[in-house]
């Protein structure tokens, strides 16, 4: 069992009363930075649309998990994480209410010329940046952290079924910005 | 150029799948490890030496609160019988006024010290009556 797995927390502590997991070490941290660091970062960056603010709130995360050290136990500790990811990247933009709303949001897809198809990264990038930011989150959960429609909606909070027609839309709408972005081009 | 239209939702799915994607940077990583190892700092409250001293000062500073207004409440005692002026002349109006003075005096000293017991509450009282000052 990987260090990741072994260090579970209990996500509510009314669930395992009493159990708490002993003190992370900085192997353990590691490992469980390597496991999630990347799904997090890029969740992040799709609510938040900047790499320097993506950075901060995931920073936050591992923050957070420290001062949790030894308190309790944490089930599913991926979605436990996202959650917190979430929440962080929402209190950032709360405190940047003034940033533009003109400027263009970075997304998870890294443009670069060694990628074979540069064209088709840039044009997905800029569709996604044009979805709607909850449809943004559930592409992003789905496609990046590989999660399923239920594991999705418990991190969204909310039902399994919103989750899937969220995501069905979005797909609609990621077609529709390809397709004009084709045209225009 | 791609043909989007053309694309299934899981064609869709494959390429936003097979794209590459942003990683944070590696000095992140050092950064957050870093912050990991360094001891957690406890808040001044929690020290324990913190909160001996601060109930140690609040019970000192009762205490000089109730030493003040211990002083302020406390009654001053009555002046000492002054000279009556017709002693001479009148010596059963001096010897009158002198236990009147008196018992006043023990009245004002046992009220000012600590409560009078019921005996010697009642021996004043008898002392007054029999002078006919009750």
């Amino acid at each position: 069992m990987s260090s990741a797995e072994s260090w579970t927390i209990a996500r509510r502590q009314e669930e395992a009363p009493g159990e708490t997991v002993p003190d992370a070490t900085g192997d353990d941290l590691a490992a469980l930075y390597d496991a999630y660091a990347g799904t997090l970062y890029r969740y992040a960056l799709t609510i938040v649309g900047s790499v320097e603010a993506a950075e901060d709130v995931l920073q936050e995360v591992f923050v957070g998990l420290l001062r949790r050290r030894g308190r309790a136990r944490i089930e599913h500790l991926r979605e436990y994480l996202l959650r917190a990811t979430r929440n962080q990247a929402y209190m950032h933009l709360r405190k940047c209410r003034s940033r533009s709303r003109d400027v263009t949001l970075e997304t998870w897809v890294e443009v670069t010329a060694d990628f074979g198809q540069p064209e088709l990264a840039a044009d997905i990038s800029a569709a996604l940046a044009r979805l709607p930011a909850d449809q943004r989150e559930v592409i992003a959960l789905r496609l990046t952290g590989e999660l399923t429609f239920r594991e999705a909606a418990e991190v969204l909070g909310i039902p399994a079924a919103t989750a899937a027609s969220r995501y069905r839309l979005a797909l609609s709408k990621l077609r529709t910005y390809l397709t004009e972005s084709n045209d225009d081009a | 150029m791609p043909e989007y239209q053309t694309l299934s939702d899981d064609q869709l799915e494959g390429a936003i799948r097979s794209l590459p994607r942003r990683e944070p940077r590696a000095a992140l990583r050092a950064r957050v490890l870093t912050r990991a190892s360094r001891p957690r700092r406890s808040s001044l409250l929690l020290r324990p030496g913190f909160a001996f001293a601060l109930l140690a000062a609040l019970l000192l500073a009762d205490l000089a609160v109730m030493k003040r207004q211990d002083a302020l409440l406390r009654p001053t005692p009555l002046a000492a019988a002054p000279t009556i002026a017709p002693a001479d002349s009148d010596p059963e109006l001096a010897a009158v006024l002198a236990d009147t003075y008196g018992a006043a005096n023990r009245w004002q000293l046992a009220l000012s010290g600590p409560p009078p017991s019921g005996d010697s509450y009642l021996q004043l009282r008898r002392e007054l009556s029999l002078r006919g000052k009750g």
